[in-house]
């Protein structure tokens, strides 16, 4: 592949994936600046990618595999830089959550939330969580993170229960 | 009365979130990828200046200690200091993400961690091992070449005794430390190779 089409590649990719690379970005990293670097770091990625891309899979398999796969080396970078443990799908749906269910009641504060919980999350649990979230199918997921339709059964399983539990708990309470 | 949504609509909340909007043009890109070049030069010129600075070390011992013992020994420390400053060429990484991004997630951070527990149970060989004649004849040409001048025999004989024991522990810390972190890694590949499997 020439460089010129891997330049438009990347541009038809960033164009399309741009908004939900961003969001990946912020699912990733708290850190303002880091996100931004963050986000550097997953185009470049994407750009060097394409000089590689032979179509064996759909484009927007190849962009989330691209960008999630270099998210979580940036992430691994930083937690062992900063010796930090990661918590599993199993431990969260065990732990309490620990935040007021009114004070998270707006919609910045459930992000906030949610972000806090996928950040906890290590490879390939916050990925799946991040997948699931995109709307993407457990077929896509499969695909996407090459996990057994088994473990990504279970994973959506258990992600569903613990969305349904820290953010619906306190409202149902309140009824 | 609080309202919380479905969790469908987490989803929907998700992806209708509000962005930074943060542009990265082509040029950011280009632009990034020459100054990761130039990040990868820049450590390698680094590890050059310190390893420069061991191998003068070293080749003033060459010069200054009596007998051969630690002559040769200061010589195969040298030769230690290139052998390593060449594997750390070889296996530091060309690009921030390493190659094969866009295989499968999980097949891609088994791959990393299966590269990180083969460099810390590799270590022993190409990090530690390499130093170890140059003071293993160091230590032995202090013993029976060179004695200092300012203590009596058998108390430089402890003192050699002292320093060689706290080296091998030293060695035998960083070992240990390498084994059980690539045992750890291998306890997580063996819970990704389930998952892949169930």
């Amino acid at each position: 592949m020439d460089g010129g089409s891997q330049d438009e590649r990347y541009l038809g990719a960033a164009a399309e994936y741009g908004p939900a690379l961003e969001r990946l970005a912020r699912g990733y990293e708290a850190d303002p600046d880091q996100r931004s670097d963050l986000l550097q770091e997953i185009h470049l990625a994407l750009w060097r990618s394409f000089a590689g891309f032979d179509g064996r899979c759909s484009l927007r398999t190849w962009v989330y595999r691209v960008a999630h796969n270099a998210a979580s080396s940036h992430v691994l970078r930083r937690r062992r830089a900063k010796a930090a443990k990661f918590t599993s799908l199993e431990e969260l749906e065990l732990i309490a959550d620990g935040s007021d269910p009114e004070q998270a009641a707006g919609e910045h504060q459930l992000l906030a939330r949610l972000m806090t919980m996928i950040r906890a999350l290590g490879p390939p649990d916050a990925q799946v969580m991040l997948l699931y979230l995109e709307d993407m199918d457990a077929a896509a997921i499969g695909e996407i993170t090459g996990l057994s339709a088994r473990a990504v059964a279970t994973k959506i399983h258990r992600i569903k229960a613990i969305l349904a539990k820290r953010f619906q708990e306190g409202g149902r309470n309140d009824h | 009365m609080t309202t919380e949504p479905p969790v469908d609509d987490i989803k929907t909340l998700w992806r209708n979130q509000k962005t930074e909007g943060t542009a990265v043009t082509l040029e950011n890109v280009h632009e990034r990828a020459a100054k990761f070049q130039k990040r990868v030069g820049n450590r390698n010129l680094r590890e050059y200046i310190i390893m420069s600075f061991l191998v003068l070390v070293f080749g003033w011992y060459m010069w200054i200690f009596p007998g051969w013992m630690m002559k040769t020994g200061s010589a195969l420390s040298i030769a230690a200091v290139l052998f390593v400053a060449w594997q750390l060429y070889r296996r530091h990484p060309a690009q921030s993400v390493p190659d094969g991004s866009g295989m499968g997630l999980v097949e891609f951070h088994r791959r990393q961690l299966v590269r990180q527990r083969d460099l810390l149970k590799s270590a022993l060989i190409w990090y530690i091992a390499p130093f170890i004649p140059g003071v293993v004849l160091i230590t032995l040409g202090r013993w029976f070449q060179f004695h200092a001048p300012w203590r009596s025999l058998a108390w430089d004989h402890k003192v050699i005794i002292l320093i060689a024991v706290i080296m091998a522990l030293g060695f035998g810390i960083i070992w240990l430390v390498n084994v059980l972190a690539a045992t750890k890694l291998q306890r997580k590949i063996d819970e990704l190779d389930k998952l892949r499997e169930d």
